[in-house]
């Protein structure tokens, strides 16, 4: 290969990530029946607390009762979530419009509700309709009102599921009933009102102009926008439609232009989906980058880093429209899926600069690992929750969620960075035969890099914890779990430090420390939410998560059970025999005058 | 260490190699060391320090998982702020497995771990680190977390906590310390004043007979509950109360509360007390005192009036918190509190000081060494619960975790432009 034809497969990497990323955010046309439902998404109201398109309430709440995005019909088309919230707005006594009732969207799994519901299992969807569980209603509401009554500890899985699926019908009730949405008001922006009393309010004043003789005609013009949007959209009537959405979305740019811009913005977020495809964006970086170990080494690597940087600038970009959307600059976390998106950026970041530094495809092998494993995370806890809710009061501080929060997720990402160079440490050694002795060496370099830094952030991160809740509630320390669990992290990382000082362990010994590191994040990032709810229980945690976390710790405790075997045993022994170490490397603890030197090992 | 140790016919040193750098032979050098310099290289070792780490990370672990079952502070006392602590095995397996409470090992509390690191360190720099440029970073992060330390021992010392609760257009001036409970004994002395002797909760708990020169009675303690919750009297009660409140209510024990509760309620300490005539065997009835109904009962022995309650010890003030407003605001459409605001008028005669101050999330009022914190409202949003506290050690963390952390950025930046420059140089 010449010299410049190396360059060629990573620009052509480049070229086609950057097309499939443009063309993934170019906004896609969603026109059902000629309305233009995407444009209709863009609207702002009020949900959850805060201003948002309607897109994103319809997402939210279409997540929570079937666990996805979007809906398919009984042909298997997929429709858009909004189309569903349509259905179920007009679903009321007002339209009556019996789609809603006939769309399969109300998740049950449980084999207990499914035959409590005389329903048969539908398996690959397990998705249901309100009138599939119609004749059941009776049934149901005694079992939800039974499993309501009792205490939380004695529920079963069943209790809970009907309690859940009674929880989803009530979703439902109160949007076929038009509590929600709250729509903004450009009167008093700030006291948004259920379209249903602004219905109301209309209609009195309406019945009261009639009764003095106003033509039905011209009352039926001063109607609330959204109301004649309903009233189109269930009459299919496209162009009204059409033209009442674009009206609407003039009336309230020009009343609340920031609140409708950021609206219009977070709906084309939701369509471009980044962090989506930011995983698969990283699961092609883990592609090319095992290949690059296979064989064609120079380019594959070099088009692995590319896709790396290029993907790194999707996922920043992402973090920065969020801080925009939710108005907190240099906030990267407020809730539990923030912990997800961020650690797995700052993972891939350090990933990156490892790679720049080493080039050999260990940076990129574990910022895509990271990186997936993290938006799969985001992907999950992203369910049916408002992954941009408000903050409670006392955590509404910017300052501090900008500085604490960040710092200890930092710390958090470099010990797992760490953790999972100490699995490559492992599968590199014991389960090939190339694992060399610069290998080794090369690998405790970084792992010793690695923990400096996420000792550094972990440390820092902590210690302004304490000091928020010096400020907040006067108290540095509360020996609180979640504090407990970061404080762990940092003496964990200063213990791994202080062992490799003292010699009483080399690579190895790291790799498998970091290792134990790794669970110990494990526990600091879940396990402690697991414990129950406390101050910084920002986010519940279901069983089914507590069965990934096991299983997340069973994988670490193979690993490092492996770790621990005798180096004979493993695959990479013979390579590493034949190239022993230069005699002047210090191993073990160096000497001199009776001094212990803490320098790190010469290189 | 370099004027004892005796090196036997080295080897001559080879050229680019320091006197100081490792001997080619690789043989420890040999040395006569007296005991003390033992005791004190043991002291110092590194490998004391990754000892006492992984101890702390099992004991930090442990007291995190007693929370379960315990209540935070007890959690606290018990395992960071003891030289030892019993650990239940129970405290490693779901609840519902029953295990024996009583088997368990002995662990090395974290003041005993604490000590022992802040030896570890003072030993390690007294005979191993030469002060140099290079460690200019370790010497910070260390100095630092002596001080950290420091600050936590005189927190654990020292600082008080407590809770003033006012209500809208209301006025206090003394804080009620929620963790301490006391048996309050009132008389009128004048119009304006009480006389109050009070008997602390922990004195109920040891039970017996209490006599003082200051209580109008003896106090024979009945049955003493440390946390409990109450209800209706049945008709007929199976309890001791012959008089007062115990006639409506009951008590019943319930275990101390724990750590990870979701609503960090205070233990509410309850007791029968058989009330008897100073000196004599003569009982004025058996009364229930709860902190679950702090409200005085009013009893008479020899013709004086006595109100008798199981409060919070209060700590009076010079000054007084006039609370004018309280604000609760959510966000729309939702139950999620969004702001918690008190605006107060702080009237202190003695200091001459009469101002209005607000009071809110991450705004606390800072006065005379106290620091109050909006904390809570009262029912229904009719006042607010401002948390008091007095930390005498409270800006030792400030200067701690700047030195630490100057320190990691120093060291750390220091290996880090050293390994880049030998990447560039290879």
């Amino acid at each position: 290969m010449n010299r410049y034809g190396q360059y060629v497969l990573p620009l052509v990497v480049a070229v086609a990530a950057i097309g499939y990323i443009a063309a993934a955010m170019t906004p896609a046309d969603d026109v059902v029946n000629g309305m233009n439902l995407g444009e209709f998404g863009r609207l702002p109201i009020t949900d959850r607390g805060r201003v948002k398109p309607i897109d994103s309430m319809a997402r939210t709440d279409l997540t929570l009762i079937s666990g996805k995005q979007t809906f398919y019909d009984e042909e298997g088309k997929e429709h858009a979530a909004v189309e569903w919230l349509l259905d179920v707005l007009t679903s009321g006594p007002k339209f009556k419009n019996s789609a809603a009732l006939e769309h399969r969207v109300f998740r049950i799994e449980n084999l207990q509700v499914l035959s409590l519901l005389d329903l048969k299992p539908r398996p690959g969807s397990y998705r249901y309709s309100i009138d599939e569980m119609q004749g059941k209603f009776k049934e149901l509401e005694a079992a939800d009102h039974r499993a309501r009554a009792k205490k939380d500890s004695e529920r079963d899985l069943f209790d809970q599921k009907v309690m859940e699926l009674g929880d989803h019908l009530q979703l439902h009730i109160k949007l076929a009933s038009m509590d929600w949405p709250l729509l903004l008001d450009p009167a008093h922006p700030n006291d948004p009102q259920p379209l249903n009393e602004v219905i109301v309010e209309w209609a009195t004043e309406a019945h009261a102009q009639q009764e003095k003789g106003a033509a039905v005609a011209d009352l039926a013009a001063t109607a609330p926008p959204f109301l004649k949007l309903l009233s189109a959209y269930q009459n299919k009537d496209a162009p009204n439609f059409n033209k009442e959405t674009a009206a609407y979305q003039q009336q309230l740019a020009t009343a609340l232009p920031a609140k409708t811009n950021k609206s219009s913005f977070e709906a084309g977020f939701n369509d471009f989906a980044p962090f989506y495809q930011c995983a698969l964006l990283y699961v092609c970086v883990f592609v090319l980058t095992c290949f690059s170990w296979v064989g064609y080494s120079r380019p594959l690597n070099l088009s692995a880093l590319v896709l790396t940087g290029v993907t790194l600038i999707v996922h920043t970009g992402a973090l920065i429209a969020r801080m925009y959307m939710m108005d907190r600059w240099g906030v990267f976390i407020t809730n539990l899926y923030g912990t997800a998106i961020y650690i797995g950026w700052m993972a891939v970041l350090i990933g990156f600069f490892v790679e720049l530094i080493y080039r050999n495809g260990i940076g990129t092998f574990v910022a895509s690992v990271a990186g997936f494993a993290t938006m799969i995370i985001a992907q999950y806890l992203a369910m049916g929750e408002d992954t941009m809710e408000m903050m409670r009061a006392v955590l509404d501080t910017n300052f501090w969620l900008a500085t604490h929060v960040t710092s200890v997720n930092t710390g958090y990402a470099g010990t797992a960075f760490a953790g999972i160079l100490g699995g490559v440490f492992v599968a590199w050694g014991a389960f090939t035969p190339w694992q060399t002795k610069s290998g080794v060496k090369m690998l405790g370099d970084i792992l010793y890099g690695v923990l400096c830094f996420a000792t550094l952030f972990s440390f820092t991160g902590t210690v302004l914890g304490g000091i928020w809740a010096d400020q907040s509630w006067g108290r540095f320390w509360g020996w609180d779990p979640k504090e407990n669990g970061a404080l762990l992290i940092v003496v964990w990382n200063a213990l791994i430090l202080h062992a490799r000082w003292g010699g009483m362990v080399k690579q190895r010994g790291m790799a498998v420390l970091a290792l134990m590191g790794n669970i110990i994040v494990i526990w600091s990032w879940w396990g402690v939410n697991m414990l129950g709810v406390g101050l910084h229980a920002y986010g519940n945690v279901d069983p089914s998560m507590l069965t990934a976390v096991k299983c997340a710790v069973a994988v670490h405790l193979v690993f490092i059970a492996i770790g621990l075997t005798p180096r004979s045993l493993w695959l990479s022994y013979d390579a590493q025999q034949a190239m022993p170490l230069p005699p002047s490397t210090p191993n073990g603890r160096p000497r001199g005058r009776g001094r212990t030197d803490i320098r790190p090992e010469p290189a | 260490m370099s004027d004892t140790s005796v090196q036997t016919s080295p080897k001559p040193v080879p050229v680019g190699v320091t006197a100081d750098g490792p001997r080619p032979d690789g043989a420890k050098p040999k040395s006569r060391k007296g005991p003390a310099r033992r005791v004190i290289e043991t002291l110092a070792s590194l490998k004391l320090t990754v000892t006492l780490l992984a101890l702390s990370v099992v004991l930090v672990f442990c007291g995190t998982l007693a929370q379960l079952d315990h209540g935070i502070w007890a959690v606290v006392n018990s395992y960071f702020r003891s030289f030892f602590v019993w650990i239940p095995v129970l405290i490693f397996f779901p609840r519902t497995y029953h295990i024996w409470p009583a088997i368990g090992f002995p662990f090395p509390g974290g003041w005993a771990i604490g000590s022992l690191l802040l030896v570890n360190l003072i030993a390690a720099h007294a005979i191993r680190f030469k002060i140099s440029w290079k460690r200019t970073g370790i010497l910070f992060i260390h100095a630092g977390l002596i001080v950290l330390m420091m600050g936590e021992l005189i927190t654990g010392m020292f600082a008080i906590e407590g809770n003033m609760a006012i209500a809208t257009g209301q006025s206090a001036n003394y804080v009620e310390e929620n963790e301490y409970m006391e048996l309050a004994v009132a008389t009128q002395v004048d119009a304006d004043h009480d006389e109050v002797t009070s008997v602390p909760a922990a004195r109920l708990r040891r039970g017996g007979l209490i006599r003082d020169e200051h209580l109008p009675f003896d106090v024979q303690v009945v049955k003493y509950m440390p946390n409990s919750s109450g209800f209706a009297r049945p008709s007929v009660g199976a309890d001791p109360a012959t008089a007062g409140l115990g006639l409506e209510v009951a008590a019943v024990e319930q275990p101390e509360g724990v750590g990870v509760d979701p609503d960090q309620h205070f233990d509410m300490p309850s007791a029968y007390l058989d009330l008897k005539k100073k000196g004599t065997n003569e009982s004025l009835g058996v009364y229930l005192v709860t902190a679950l109904r702090q409200d005085p009962q009013t009893l008479a022995s020899d013709g004086v009036k006595y109100e008798i309650s199981m409060r919070p010890r209060r700590d009076y003030k010079d000054y007084t918190l006039h609370l004018e407003q309280f604000t609760h605001t959510v966000y729309p459409g939702t139950d999620v509190p969004k702001e918690f605001k008190s605006r107060i008028l702080l009237v202190d005669p003695k200091h001459n000081e009469d101002r209005e101050v607000l009071i809110y999330m991450n705004e606390p009022l800072r006065y005379h060494g106290e620091t109050f914190y909006q904390a809570g409202t009262l029912p229904d949003d009719t006042g607010t619960v401002l948390q008091v506290v007095h930390n005498p050690g409270s800006w030792l963390p400030y200067i701690a975790c700047t030195m630490v952390i100057f320190g990691l950025a120093v060291h750390f930046g220091m290996n880090l432009v050293a390994f880049l420059r030998r990447r560039v140089l290879a």
